[in-house]
């Protein structure tokens, strides 16, 4: 009910500041800002920015779609629409920092974020840092990072957006996004909801060889999300910012496959609600700019109708960008969290203070090559953390319309335990030290224009060893985390794009492709069995291929994504096959006036691939998806 | 009297029973067929369904994985595997998630059976006559992690369904029967239900903690492994005879094919400076009723004993935290290592063929 209140309070200031901002006729130089405020001190490492016209044809998707289909980053989905986890460079899902207003949305307990969670339609940006970024962004990022933004539009006039999507299996999608503004002050509005029955059928042989196809159970999704932001420019020199976002997920856990007919296929269900509240101040100086945030942060997790976990967060940041001259600046802050969690096998007066702070140094050496050193330590109670530095550099080679850019990259970067590592019951333990990820990584971006052709070709190449990784044993009955084992990963990944104009439109070819071996070089005791293998679910090969054209207002796409064997828990005795996955859409868009109206059909596993994702975990054969589009624009 | 009583009924039914298992019906004289084959049962991850069992054959010394996946075409058993019990030449594998019996062929492993049952939580089993009972946890409480509805499933072996359900206490895990009475251990409680499978009346043992598995040793005497060590239960009088205290046991036991010498797990306490607790396989002797003062067998993160009491030799094995291939490890009755081998996802019991 607070919460409600709190929500509704929130959302009637938006509209107040929103209603004195239009009273108010008021011209402002601009204040631009681009790309986020980490990437100038992260020359080295590898960035990719999320295609607008992707998210768009994803918008009723999540992160883990988003995933799947643009990156050769493997999500390990258990079922469909389930939890999915990431594994970046052969890393585990904890081993990830997903980011929103520089808050990590990393359960504080499990230490990792369902991507399926994430909804795309609350977001216009999406940026990838492949590697370990530690120095920037503190604990979990050491395989890689992801930043969820929405920048200012900083419209004059509104913008609204209706999307409807019917999909199969009972899938249902609304949303709205509104945007309204007068450039100096600017509400944006995203409010989903999404149901997915997910009663797909699948085959199963059973134990005389007959073949039934069989409903999947217990496999329910419902999402709803509401972001709001408030964005002004309060004077000529500062920004501030207004944020809100609640999320309520709820599915069923779907069960693993059945063996016969009649077996029941009863299961659990999990309720994650989330409240997010950010707000953001930053003041541009001549030589420098100050920025500054305070959120707060409600995670709140109910399996099966009773038992409760949950967490709230008070964050706030502070961090001054230095501009030195043409050729450097520095940038220093720190940050201080205030957690209390409310978990049945926590002491009950559990709270906890930690904090980081930075410093990172952007310096230009010679025209076109720049340096970054950066390091940051964070302090939390009961456990280490080292300090995390990084050097990064580019250097970039220009000659009329090519652009071949080299960079580098050292790296420490670190894990925390999470609370549930250190304050489990009697087994959680406050000695536990941080994982430690020490990364290299060497690569180079192409950009080629010939006449009309534009050619995108960029290749990462990565070593990393990952060591003091948390695994829980059992010593006796009782369960409890050491600091076991050790990974060594190393890869290639290459993304390709070319484009180039036809009659009346635009075709846009692409291809992507990783190589991943991860070793476990350290297992759970000396002889563990595992040593030298490659890690459980972290595939070897991953590619994808993509074939847009754009002709009129039509738009017609393809594109397939192939995922390599892995090797299931057993990586001795148990290979889950490897699967490749067709999509095709249709899009068509209708001008009336200033008002835009698009219709959109998916065929998605076009050629019904029977797969698993995770062994025994049935996945949807082919099926359809239908979005309509509604957008209006008063500007 | 009582003691010729005693031993008539306990030669008519000397099984030996070890953990997870029970063998066929034997003569308990000294013309036992040496079993060699040695199933082990690999319990699988929670929810994963990747249980499987192992086939290790004692005279060359091999194993081989995922037998019954093998046996029957590729078609896996798709569950956690709780428990095997042998009867009649049949191998009943009591599974979780999804909850059923599969019956296999205990000659090639090929299925028999895999009859609808809705059981909830079954563990283990156990066969009197042409009737199966099974310990069944029943659904979670989540609001307190408890089970307040646990019970003991009755399966008629000819139709393969169920035909009732028992009373008992909560979280009911091994289940024993001799004469007329089977015994289980509630092991979220400290006491024993005693049923009585003629008229269905049920008494209880009380005990000081909370029981896990039984063992039948050469004079009657029942031994239950609680968390605090071993219980002691006349198996005509049905009354608590015997207690012993021992520290960290895990409730794994197995006896020896004489039934005089019973064969515990215990793990060393906890010690934060250390990556792991050593395990141990400590000897209890029924006759005297002492325990070894040193450790038989010493190793790390032991998860399962079996003895196979034909050929004396003993088996343990190491799940390696169900985090990938387990190991298991064969010794010779004076704790002589004989061999090692890589298995599936935490094996947890062994049964000899």
């Amino acid at each position: 009910m607070k919460i409600r209140i709190a929500l509704f309070t929130f959302w009637m200031l938006c509209i107040g500041f929103l209603a004195k901002a239009q009273i108010e006729t008021v011209t402002l130089e601009e204040i631009v800002v681009k790309g986020l405020p980490f990437e100038k001190f992260s020359s080295g490492s590898k960035i990719q920015k999320a295609d607008s016209v992707n998210l768009e044809l994803l918008g009723q998707g999540t992160l883990a779609d988003y995933m799947q289909q643009n990156t050769t980053v493997y999500i390990k989905e258990q079922g469909n629409k389930m939890l999915a986890s990431v594994s970046f460079r052969g890393t585990g899902s904890s081993h990830t920092a997903v980011f929103w207003s520089d808050i990590n949305l990393n359960s504080l307990t499990l230490g990792s974020t369902d991507f399926n969670e994430i909804p795309l339609f609350l977001f216009d940006d999406i940026t990838v840092q492949y590697g370990g970024a530690s120095s920037l962004h503190g604990s979990d990022a050491i395989g890689g990072s992801i930043h969820l933004s929405s920048s200012p539009s900083w419209i004059k006039g509104s913008k609204i957006q209706f999307r409807q999507d019917f999909g199969s299996y009972g899938n249902l999608f609304s949303g709205v996004k509104m945007d309204i503004g007068n450039g100096r002050w600017e509400s944006k509005t995203r409010i989903f909801n999404r149901m997915l029955k997910n009663n797909f059928n699948y085959t199963i042989t059973d134990r005389i060889g007959d073949k039934y196809e069989i409903e999947q159970q217990n496999a329910g999704v419902h999402n709803v999300g509401v972001l709001q932001e408030l964005n002004g420019k309060i004077t000529k020199n500062s920004t501030l910012s207004m944020k809100a976002w609640m999320g309520s997920n709820y599915h069923q856990i779907q069960p693993i496959e059945v063996s016969s007919p009649g077996q029941l296929q009863t299961g659990d269900e999990i309720l994650d609600k989330n409240l997010r509240l950010v707000t953001e101040y930053e003041h541009f100086f001549s030589k420098g700019i100050l920025s500054s945030s305070i959120g707060y942060v409600w995670d709140y997790q109910l399996f099966n109708d009773a038992e409760r976990i949950e967490t709230k967060r008070t964050v706030a940041n502070l961090s001054y960008e230095w501009i030195i001259g043409d050729k450097t600046t520095i940038k220093s802050g720190g940050n201080a969290q205030y957690i209390v969690p409310k978990v049945w096998s926590y002491r009950e007066d559990l709270t906890e203070w930690r904090g980081d702070v930075f410093i990172s140094l952007n310096q230009v050496l010679m025209k076109n090559w720049q340096i970054n050193l950066n390091a940051r330590q964070t302090f939390v109670p009961f456990t280490t953390a080292p300090i995390a530095p990084s050097i990064s550099s580019s250097y970039l080679l220009q000659k009329e319309d090519l652009k071949l850019t080299f960079r580098g990259q050292l790296e420490r970067s670190y894990r925390i335990p999470t609370f549930n590592d250190r304050y489990w019951g009697e087994q959680g333990r406050n000695d536990l030290s941080s994982e430690n990820g020490y990364s290299m990584e060497l690569g180079h971006n192409l950009e080629w224009i010939i006449s009309d052709y534009t050619i995108d070709f960029d290749v990462a190449t990565y070593y990393m060893i990952v060591d003091d990784w948390i695994a829980w044993k059992p010593s006796g009955s009782l369960w409890r985390p050491y600091n076991l084992k050790k990974v060594k990963a190393s890869g290639v990944e290459l993304n390709g794009k070319l484009t180039f104009p036809i009659s009346h439109g635009l075709l846009d070819l692409g291809a992507m492709y990783a190589y991943n071996k991860s070793i476990l070089l350290e297992g759970i005791s000396e002889n563990d069995p595992s040593v030298g293998f490659q890690l459980p679910y972290t595939p070897l090969n991953r590619f994808g291929i993509h074939a847009n054209i754009t002709y009129k207002k039509l738009f017609l796409g393809v594109n397939a994504f192939y995922t390599g064997m892995r090797y299931g828990i057993d990586v001795i005795n148990e290979e889950v096959p490897d699967f490749l996955l067709t999509n095709i859409t249709v899009s068509k868009n209708i001008h009336v006036g200033k008002q835009n109206f698009s219709i959109e059909g998916q065929v998605l596993n076009v050629l019904d691939v029977s797969y698993q994702n995770v062994n025994r975990y049935a996945m949807p054969g082919r099926n359809f998806l239908i979005s309509l589009k509604f957008l209006i624009n008063n500007k | 009297m009582n003691k010729i009583i005693k031993s008539a009924a306990f030669s008519a039914i000397f099984v030996t029973v070890l953990l997870f298992s029970s063998c066929d019906t034997g003569n308990g004289g000294d013309e036992i067929p040496k079993k060699t084959g040695v199933l082990i049962l690999n319990e699988g991850n929670f929810g994963s369904g990747n249980g499987s069992i192992s086939f290790y054959d004692e005279k060359s010394m091999t194993i081989t994985n995922n037998v019954v996946q093998s046996a029957n075409g590729g078609s896996e058993i798709g569950a956690t595997v709780q428990s095997i019990y042998q009867h009649d030449g049949v191998g009943y594998i009591v599974c979780n998630g999804p909850d059923k019996i599969e019956f296999i062929n205990m000659d090639d492993f090929s299925y028999l059976a895999n009859p609808e049952t809705n059981l909830s939580q079954p563990r283990y089993m156990t066969v009197v006559g042409n009737k199966g009972y099974i310990t069944c946890w029943g659904p979670w409480d989540f609001n307190d992690w408890t089970l307040p509805d646990s019970y003991i499933a009755v399966m008629d072996l000819n139709t393969k369904t169920i035909v009732d359900s028992l009373e008992c206490g909560s979280a009911p895990e091994g289940i024993f029967s001799i004469g007329d009475y089977l015994y289980i251990a509630n092991s979220f409680e400290t006491n024993i239900t005693v049923v009585n499978i003629n008229d269905l009346s049920s008494s209880k043992i009380n005990l000081a903690s909370m029981p896990e598995q039984f063992s039948l040793d050469a004079s009657g005497t029942i031994w239950v492994s609680v968390s605090s060590g071993l219980y002691g239960i006349n198996s005509m009088s049905r009354e608590k005879t015997d207690s012993l205290l021992v520290s960290n046991i895990d409730g794994k036991i197995a006896m020896d094919g004489t039934g005089e010498k019973l064969y515990l797990l215990a793990v060393e306490p906890w010690d934060p400076n250390k990556t792991n607790s050593a395990s141990e396989v400590r000897v209890f002797d029924t006759k005297t009723k002492t325990l070894s003062m040193t450790a038989l067998i010493t190793g790390e993160d032991f998860y399962g004993i079996g003895y196979n009491g034909t050929t004396n030799k003993i088996y343990v094995s190491d799940s390696k935290a169900f985090s990938g291939p387990g190991q298991i490890y064969v010794y010779d009755d004076q704790g002589v290592k004989l061999d090692e081998q890589i298995t599936s996802v935490g094996p947890s019991g062994f049964v000899y063929k």
